[in-house]
């Protein structure tokens, strides 16, 4: 989780990439466009759920990434040509899967958190406990001899 | 040992690093490549008429609409003025000149008045000679006892069934004192008419027939009592 600055240069990256190539799609195809961009952004979104909850497969995230967009586009371009507006199905099916997605993601981190300071607070009654009971064990056996080992 | 076992994990690390780290690198390139070109491609149309919302291009409509209705209405005005300007002033000159041919209205400006007395033995082409004399000297209307000369006038002598003689203007009798009014220039009619060997100079010396001629400064002559309506006579069309 330290190197999520790597995928946000990446992001810059690709958005310097686009606007220096100052290049608009055709009016008719850019529904399309706008339908692949949604079906990118919520795999993004998968993916970073899928990190959060260690489920992340890079494979799957790439696989996905290109087929949601194609089939996103495609679906908008189809419903098009029978005078249905598919596209709507699309959006509405991402729009949901984003909006879940950034829930599990928002809960997820929110466990993590709680899960890591009760992991901290055990540690701390540990060791407390750890010292108390080392101290009582000092306390207990005043005339022993320590006997060391080396190790070979 | 130590070393060697950081070394591997070290190793792990980078390698399940890489596992997540590119795959989603390129998703996210990919992901802000498309948007961007998506993004200026909707600027684009944004300005365009074909992606502006249903509402938006209504009041467009009708504020153009409007703008239209306005302008045409300031157009048929200014183009009424327009016509109006030219028609109204060349019908105008040109009713003023058929008027003042034909004698239709009653015009007024400086000239002369020839009075012939009733006991001065004057016939018709006395009369017809000063008028002559008088469209001669320039005379733009003439009027005998306040019947409009033009061109249709008819001057003649006529003997009734009792045998009276008497002048006819127009088929009317003509009464004395004969009146007869001329509008120009008073003093090139004056002297039209009475240079040495002219009309009256011949009337005085021949007839015994002395008109007075007065200058006056304004005179009125009245329209002609009926217009001719023309039966036969049409325009040639060129």
């Amino acid at each position: 989780m330290r190197y999520l600055f790597i995928p946000i240069i990446s992001l810059i990256l690709g958005v310097l990439a686009g606007s220096a190539l100052t290049f608009t799609i055709p009016v008719a195809y850019a529904k399309y466009l706008s339908i692949a961009v949604l079906a990118a952004l919520d795999t993004l979104f998968g993916g970073i759920r899928a990190m959060v909850s260690d489920e992340f497969d890079g494979s799957i995230l790439l696989a996905g990434f290109f087929s949601n967009t194609i089939l996103a586009a495609a679906l908008a371009f189809l419903g098009d040509q029978i005078g249905v507006d598919l596209y709507l199905a699309a959006v509405i099916a991402l729009g949901i899967r984003l909006f879940t997605n950034a829930g599990i993601i928002r809960r997820t981190f929110i466990q993590n958190m709680k899960n890591r300071n009760e992991e901290k607070k055990a540690l701390r009654k540990q060791k407390r406990i750890i010292t108390v009971k080392t101290k009582e064990i000092v306390n207990n056996i005043e005339n022993v001899e320590i006997i060391t080992f080396e190790e070979k | 040992m130590l070393l060697k076992k950081k070394k591997r994990e070290g190793a792990r690390n980078i390698k399940g690093f890489l596992i997540w780290a590119v795959p989603l690198s390129i998703a996210f390139m990919l992901f802000g490549f498309l948007f961007t070109i998506q993004y200026n491609t909707q600027q684009s149309i944004n300005t365009t008429l074909t992606d502006q919302t249903t509402n938006d291009l209504i009041t467009l409509v009708q504020t153009l609409t409007e703008q239209r209705t306005k302008l045409e209405q300031e157009l048929e005005t200014l183009e009424e003025i327009n016509t109006n300007l030219d028609l109204t002033t060349i019908l105008q000159n040109e009713i003023e000149q058929l008027q003042i041919h034909g004698g239709s209205t009653e015009v007024t400006g400086e000239g002369v008045v020839i009075t012939l007395t009733g006991d001065s033995p004057f016939v018709s082409y006395d009369l017809i000679d000063i008028i002559n004399e008088l469209f001669g000297s320039g005379a733009e209307a003439i009027s005998i006892n306040d019947t409009r000369i033009t061109f249709t006038t008819s001057i003649l002598d006529v003997t009734d069934s009792t045998n009276t003689k008497m002048i006819t203007i127009n088929g009317q009798r003509l009464l004395t004192p004969v009146v007869i009014k001329a509008i120009g220039d008073a003093e090139t009619l004056e002297t039209g008419l009475t240079f040495s060997g002219g009309i009256i100079d011949n009337l005085t010396t021949l007839y015994n027939i002395t008109p007075t001629i007065q200058q006056k400064e304004e005179i009125i002559i009245p329209a002609v009592k009926s217009i001719t309506d023309f039966q036969y006579m049409k325009i040639i069309t060129e």
